[in-house]
């Protein structure tokens, strides 16, 4: 048995030692930053830095106060709702948690949000993500 | 093992921290024309690795601004006017262990 896809939108990732990489545009607030994050299918949201909420001049602890479960034990952040731009699709109010920690600096995809909402095949060897919003 | 009658088990429960699920909102999708990341890809193919452990602000083929404070990067990016992709540069010996949930 074989399964053929089809997508229309391929987009070029990055790869380093702490994971893939793809670029997204993040705002918050109607403020907008452009930047790579890393695709982590295993979380379940989004975690952002707390520098981009602030940089976003969003008042980052008025969000409900929730805790991640990580490896390390709890990460306690702030749950806001951001419009989420990946490829030609954009994603609005999905949830995402601002650490509260400033030691974390890095923009993880997680799944709540966004990725029910698309088909996505992933090609690692060949640097390549390709997605389609599902019933596409 | 410990029980406790009904009320004294409500009157704990009603003591914890609040643990009830999250209810998100709806999330609405639509479809936009996608940004060209392609020049900004390019040049951190090419020239990351020399800026382990910094954050970058690229537009196109040039480098705004470049530091280990990615607030600062932000900002100095942002006086120029020009649009531009931020970028974190894993140091060497830099591993992630993931694991959220």
């Amino acid at each position: 048995m074989s399964w053929d896809f089809s997508f229309s939108v391929r987009l070029e990732i990055t790869q380093d030692q702490l994971g893939l990489r793809l670029p997204i545009a993040l705002s918050i607030a109607g403020q907008e930053i452009e930047t790579e994050a890393y695709l982590d299918t295993g979380a379940s949201c989004c975690v952002v830095p707390r520098w981009v909420g602030e940089q976003l001049e969003l008042d980052v602890e008025s969000g409900d106060a929730i805790n991640l479960g990580t490896g390390a034990g709890p990460m306690p952040g702030f749950l806001h709702y951001a419009n989420l731009t990946i490829g030609e699709l954009a994603f609005e109010d999905v949830p995402v948690c601002i650490a509260e920690y400033r030691g974390f600096d890095r923009i993880l995809l997680g799944r709540a949000g966004w990725l029910q909402k698309v088909r996505l095949n992933l090609i690692a060897y060949e640097d390549s993500l390709y997605l389609n919003l599902h019933g596409q | 093992m410990l029980t406790l009658e009904p009320k004294d088990l409500q009157k704990l429960l009603d003591e914890l921290p609040d643990q009830r699920p999250i209810q998100h909102r709806e999330v609405k999708v639509r479809k936009v024309e996608a940004r060209d990341y392609s020049r900004e890809l390019k040049w951190l193919r090419e020239n990351a690795h020399l800026y382990r452990g910094q954050h970058l602000a690229v537009s196109g083929e040039e480098l705004l601004a470049h530091g280990t404070d990615p607030g600062e990067v932000f900002q100095a990016a942002k006086a120029t006017g020009k649009k531009f992709l931020m970028d974190y540069v894993a140091r060497q010996d830099e591993i992630w262990g993931g694991g959220f949930w």
